[in-house]
């Protein structure tokens, strides 16, 4: 709080221009001069920053792709209730997904002021892993002839369309993951994307049960959480 | 930039105070300094005061502190009926491990975030010996698959069953009596979205890690589709599972403790019924005194920080 510190002028009192000026100029040395100098050691409390201004955290959790009923999985393949076996769940299948990457999560950070953003992705996930060796098909380049027929789920994060963090994932059926990342980043809003890569189908898989229609599971992603933090500086 | 506009006084005019009393106004208006005022690089990390981002911080033993394999262990038991069985993570002396916060808790304002992660070293006994229980009639997850040679087809097991582990948190009292599962995690619940099933809403499983116990393979024998027997099952070693709980408020509130509870074994289910949501509920063929999940040790840590 700014005080006089040359004269008090009162109510209906008469002055010099010159001693408001002094006074003036005293404040205005103030005005313009602040520095570390002038102010004590912890003059500045939290509450006296703005929101965000040293760093913000995003919290996801669980993530929401707007589908009702489904927070915390992937829905970007999600098999029709008709489709899908009784003991199993709406995800992916042989039949809604091919191969490759696709978006399991996406959402805009902001306000982003430039600096370090680190994520980290937590989640499980279902994999149908039993046919990762077959007659056709060998696992991870074992003796057997012919090609690898995997069945990781790869994982990774992008900010703004480029790839942070990539991983070879999971590869049990019911298993658990986190993958990290983190990289400085210019100001303002980042596009955080999160993406998942399940085995394709092998030539000897399994689609669907013997005798039905109903699909079998092949991957999913479920519980899923994701924790940002953005270092500004 | 705060800037004031006042018509300057010549030397030797002659003024009243309600002219000084004005300027004096002028500058002690709230809010009028903003960053434009302060020369450049004139704060530094001593004029700021507790703006710490970490509130406050914890870390705790879970199990045991023996990695040997002759070391202790702890069992925790596979439900055998409603209600399920949930077993809070301890050692083998029969004490509780988890994270306690002290008398007066962790206090979170709003804006508020409290972070957990987890380990715990396991390993699964279940159903070693043939015939695999998860081929026993009634257990879920069996499907069929056609024979190669056109014999009778064969019923296989999906391999989706599952352990699963999750935190609690005690947000009553220092007591710690009043454990109850984290915000956006559920307890298990009787007849889950009112299905003949217990177990959880997949979507309410914020602070839950899934552990297999075992893997079903096709060992090579798989072709076009179709196999030559039931596919094998073969139990995982020990190996440590781990979990990441993220948590932000906006009211206060004060978080006393967290713990680990583990119970099993659980299975894929659809909902049969409205949104048809995924679950994942307690199938009780699985169950068995001599199927359960042996635990050693582990660590769980925890910050209380700010959201911004």
């Amino acid at each position: 709080m700014k005080q006089w510190t040359q004269h008090d002028a009162r109510t209906a009192q008469t002055t010099e221009a010159e001693q408001f000026n002094t006074q003036h100029q005293a404040f205005r040395g103030e005005m313009i001069g602040l520095d570390r100098t002038q102010l004590p050691e912890g003059a500045l409390a939290q509450t006296q920053l703005s929101n965000a201004c040293l760093h913000q955290c995003y919290l996801f959790n669980p993530w929401s792709t707007g589908v009702i009923g489904a927070n915390g999985e992937q829905t970007r393949y999600r098999a029709a209730a008709a489709d899908t076996q009784p003991e199993q769940w709406r995800a992916i299948n042989y039949r809604n997904f091919g191969s490759g990457w696709f978006t399991c999560f996406e959402t805009t950070l902001q306000p982003f002021k430039g600096g370090n953003l680190l994520t980290e992705w937590y989640g499980n996930c279902a994999i149908q892993t039993a046919f990762n060796e077959t007659y056709n098909t060998t696992y991870a380049g074992g003796s057997q002839t012919g090609a690898p027929n995997e069945k990781f789920l790869g994982l990774r994060i992008l900010y703004n369309g480029a790839i942070v963090a990539e991983r070879i994932g999971p590869a049990k059926a019911m298993d658990h993951f986190m993958i990290s990342g983190a990289q400085q980043m210019p100001s303002g809003p980042v596009t955080l994307t999160l993406q998942a890569k399940p085995g394709s189908a092998g030539p000897d898989d399994p689609v669907t049960e013997f005798g039905s229609t109903l699909l079998l599971m092949q991957c999913h992603l479920f519980a899923n959480r994701v924790f940002a933090i953005g270092r500004f500086r | 930039m705060s800037r004031i506009v006042r018509p300057p006084v010549d030397a030797g005019q002659t003024i009243d105070a309600t002219t000084l009393n004005a300027t004096y106004n002028d500058y002690n208006q709230p809010g009028a300094l903003d960053e434009n005022n302060v020369r450049d690089q004139a704060f530094d990390l001593p004029h700021l005061n507790n703006i710490s981002i970490i509130k406050n911080s914890a870390t705790a033993l879970l199990g045991d502190a023996n990695m040997l394999h002759t070391g202790p262990a702890v069992q925790y038991p596979s439900s055998l009926a409603s209600p399920p069985t949930v077993t809070r993570v301890g050692n083998a002396a029969g004490t509780p491990t988890f994270l306690d916060f002290g008398a007066s808790g962790w206090p979170m304002v709003g804006g508020d975030v409290l972070r957990v992660w987890w380990n715990f070293g396991v390993i699964s006994f279940i159903g070693m010996a043939p015939p695999t229980p998860y081929l026993n009639p009634g257990a879920m997850g069996q499907y069929t698959l056609e024979d190669r040679a056109a014999g009778p087809s064969h019923i296989v097991t999906d391999g989706f069953h599952c352990w699963l582990a999750y935190l609690q948190w005690d947000i009553t009292s220092n007591a710690l009596t009043n454990f109850v599962a984290v915000s956006g995690q559920m307890d298990p619940a009787l007849g889950v979205k009112g299905t003949v099933r217990d177990g959880f809403e997949v979507e309410l499983l914020s602070a839950a890690t899934v552990i297999s116990p075992y893997q079903v393979t096709s060992d090579g024998d798989a072709r076009d589709g179709k196999v030559s027997a039931t596919l094998p099952t073969q139990a995982h070693g020990w190996y440590a599972p781990y979990g990441m709980y993220c948590f932000t408020t906006n009211v206060a509130m004060t978080v006393y403790g967290v713990r680990l509870v583990i119970t099993g074994l659980l299975h894929p289910f659809l909902n049969p019924a409205g949104n048809r949501e995924n679950l994942l509920v307690y199938d009780y063929t699985q169950g068995d005194a001599l199927y359960f999940l042996l635990g050693r040790g582990g660590r769980i840590s925890a910050v209380h920080m700010r959201r911004f």
